[in-house]
């Protein structure tokens, strides 16, 4: 057989594949969604920051520094809110969420601060999500020891005798993503999560499809190979969240959000949618497992979630255990979160990018190596 | 409404679906398997970060102050030549996410009582690890200034005095974790994990039930009985609401005895906030079901929605206070933001199901609204 021959079949079989999408309006007006609208919806995703922090603040004192104390607290931060000296009132607020963390300071502040008696303030902080809750204390306590030395410093400057420490300034200087935009993180690991689910999940549940009917026999017995088969399968659906990531990023990321672009569009593209066709044969793999639709979904999100949840975009991998580090390396999503954010925010070159994307194509080839192996073996 | 209709409905799901082994198995699995990955993998903090460390001083005082950053569990050190501009690379390579260059003359700047600066570069494309390896930067850094100043002030006016506790103490904080009191991420992350899973698995147990019986065609058998439409939507609902409870329990007791988070609210109360969440998660997968009319469409809406509610919308990792107002309207749309506050509630920090009834009512109102919905949408004869 002729290779111009076998191209025709497959793109011949690929071209139904799309009417077929194109038929299904739910489908097709979910994956335009996916690629547009919950892209720039992402741009919004709340961040792990104080943020204007509701806090508590209980003060015993009622003196000058106590006030100035309050007052100088950055808004940026947080929300003060004053509370009554009630025990009741504060534990309720806690647990309803509605304060984050309770400030106490003490009878006698003022009095114990200038007298070099070092005032005990108190903190309570809801620690029932513990990353804010760190972050609330540690900073909580920085900015207090910065505010109090100033006040000390005031009065002691004020009595004509300045101090001069010696102090170590940190100049921190954050790279790739200067002011620590968080929608230009946001919206490319959410464009990852839906390209990894998509070319995941299209092609398991169109194999599945057919199986489950019946019309995948029809299709064996027509002069068409098995391998030809499932490649048009997949290369339709890559083909579909190519043209998707490109509107998501040229369009939604770089035209809409300001996501930067400061690698190569050719080395991002042509990466992109060797990921697309890597994960795709993960899916061709899944769809050999499954005999209906019902089983694909479950095994698809067996698969999918720790992908993504796991991969680099909301965990980092060298923190995981050694473990789960071995398990992480089969993902090929790992390797393509460092390529994308590498090439989009980093400028990385293919010079830097190539042992990563070697990994991820080797991955690739197994999966569909294994994938078309188990395929045509069903049906002996 | 006949209930023995509905009976006889519920028994034919039961043994349609004692029959296939397969899903049986996952539909018990895959919450505990899930529950078991995302916990080990998400619950590390942010550790053995790897650190690029450029020394131009090489002294005691500067061995001393990078050594601090190397001593805890944090950071990890990344060779590489002394040259800053390969050091630079390594950021943009993957290999390191900090650097830190301390300059030449940074022991005796500090032993004359100057200001020093350091120089800290950070990889800022993955937003929230960045912020916390700043946070660890700073507060290792104002550790280190707090001795310095403390040695300094001591062999300057002398160790009692009161100047000196001034400058170095100002001020205490006392600080107490309420509900968490180790910090740990466990006692966060395993908690909200049910939330997360069970507005994945149940959904997509019930995904297809309904449009697998429009695409096989089996619907006529119901299109031409006496049962009614709600009743054939309830008789696919039970079972699915009946599995996802058992998985609810059994993540609530990997989340307590596996995990060891403790319970600290009213049993009745948790049970009877998961039942509201399961049928409401359950209904929402009927009503994608009862909407399309493919099941490939049903399991690809039914995840891409499960994913897109429970990890951007619902303020799994970051509270929803600092999204902008679409996106905290949108959480709106699911229930996965109430149930999240619930379980941070009621199962963390204990609270009375007095102070969670909006969101209680809340999730009822979903169950109620997804199942209205699914009922209108849903003919027992399909339109070809």
């Amino acid at each position: 057989m002729s290779l111009r021959r076998w191209l025709t079949q497959v793109s011949a079989l690929m071209t139904k594949e799309w009417k077929q999408l194109y038929r299904d309006r739910a489908l097709l007006s979910f994956v335009i969604f996916i690629f547009t609208l919950d892209i720039l919806l992402a741009s919004g995703a709340p961040a792990l920051d104080l943020k204007q922090t509701p806090i508590g603040i209980i003060d015993r004192d009622h003196s000058t520094l106590s006030r100035e104390l309050i007052y100088k607290l950055p808004a940026q931060q947080f929300t003060v809110v004053p509370m009554a000296d009630q025990d009741q009132a504060v534990s309720h607020a806690l647990e309803r969420g509605e304060l984050r963390g309770v400030l106490t300071i003490p009878h006698g502040f003022e009095k114990d601060l200038l007298r070099a008696q070092s005032p005990a303030l108190q903190l309570v902080v809801d620690a029932s999500d513990a990353n804010l809750g760190f972050l609330l204390s540690s900073y909580t306590e920085r900015i207090l020891f910065t505010l109090s030395g100033e006040l000390v410093g005031g009065q002691a400057a004020a009595q004509g005798r300045p101090v001069v420490l010696p102090q170590i300034d940190i100049q921190s200087r954050t790279r790739f993503n200067p002011s620590l935009t968080e929608s230009w993180y946001a919206t490319l690991s959410e464009l990852l999560t839906m390209v990894t689910v998509a070319c995941i999940l299209l092609p398991a549940a169109a194999l599945v499809r057919e199986k489950e009917r019946g019309t995948v026999e029809q299709l064996l017995v027509s002069p068409l190979s098995p391998l030809q088969i499932v490649l048009a399968k997949a290369f339709a659906m890559t083909s579909v969240v190519l043209l998707g990531s490109l509107v998501a990023v040229g369009l939604v990321m770089h035209q809409l959000v300001g996501v930067p672009f400061v690698g190569s569009p050719w080395v991002f593209f042509s990466l992109i949618a060797l990921y697309a066709i890597t994960s795709s044969g993960l899916g061709v793999l899944a769809s050999t497992f499954a005999r209906n639709s019902g089983q694909v979904g479950l095994i698809v999100v067996l698969l999918v979630m720790p992908i993504i949840m796991l991969s680099g975009t909301w965990s980092l991998r060298e923190s995981m255990p050694d473990w789960l580090q071995n398990m992480v390396a089969f993902s090929p999503m790992t390797y393509f979160v460092d390529i994308a954010y590498g090439v989009l925010l980093k400028g990385s070159d293919m010079a830097v990018l190539w042992p990563k994307a070697l990994k991820m194509s080797m991955l690739g080839l197994a999966f569909w190596a294994l994938g078309v192996y188990r395929f045509q073996r069903q049906f002996r | 409404m006949n209930l023995l209709r509905v009976r006889t409905l519920v028994a034919k799901e039961v043994s349609e679906a004692l029959r296939d082994r397969l899903y049986l198995t996952l539909a018990f699995f895959l919450p505990v398997l899930l529950m078991l990955v995302f916990t080990y993998g998400m619950t590390s903090n942010i550790d053995n970060v790897g650190v690029v460390i450029v020394d131009e001083d090489q002294s005691a005082a500067s061995r001393e102050y990078t050594q601090r950053f190397l001593s805890t569990r944090h950071f990890k050190q990344v060779e590489v030549t002394h040259a800053s501009t390969r050091a630079d690379a390594a950021l943009a390579a993957y290999q390191a996410r900090l650097l830190i260059w301390v300059g030449s003359g940074f022991e005796r700047q500090l032993q004359n009582g100057q200001p020093v600066k350091v120089s800290v570069q950070i990889d800022g494309a993955f937003t929230e690890p960045a912020r916390t390896i700043g946070g660890y930067v700073e507060a290792i850094n104002a550790q280190a200034n707090q001795d310095l100043r403390q040695r300094y002030a001591a062999v300057q006016w002398g160790a009692r005095a009161s100047l000196t506790r001034q400058v170095t103490h100002p001020v205490q904080l006392q600080t107490r974790y309420l509900y968490n009191p180790e910090l740990r991420s466990v006692a966060m992350i395993a908690p909200a994990l049910m939330m997360m899973i069970l507005m994945m698995c149940p959904p997509l147990l019930i995904a297809v039930s309904v449009v697998r019986e429009k695409e096989s065609g089996s619907i006529y058998n119901i299109a031409s009985s006496t049962v009614t439409r709600l009743e054939f939507l309830l008789g696919k609902l039970v079972p699915v609401v009946a599995i996802g409870m058992v998985n609810g329990f059994m993540l609530w007791a990997l989340v307590a005895f596996w995990f060891d988070v403790p319970f600290r609210g009213n049993a009745l109360a948790f049970t009877l906030a998961l039942l509201l969440y399961v049928i409401a998660t359950s209904s929402m997968g009927l009503l994608v079901s009862s909407a399309v009319k493919t099941q490939q469409a049903a399991i690809i809406i039914t995840t891409m929605t499960a994913v897109i509610a429970s990890m951007q919308f619902a303020g799994l990792y970051a509270p929803l206070e600092t999204a902008d107002p679409v996106n905290q309207f949108i959480s709106h749309l699911f229930p996965a933001a109430d149930f999240l506050r619930v379980i941070r509630g009621i199962y963390v920090r204990g609270a009375g199901i007095e102070v969670f009834w909006p969101e209680m009512l809340a999730m009822a109102a979903y169950g109620a609204i997804a199942l209205t919905l699914a009922h209108t949408l849903f003919h027992k004869r399909t339109a070809t």
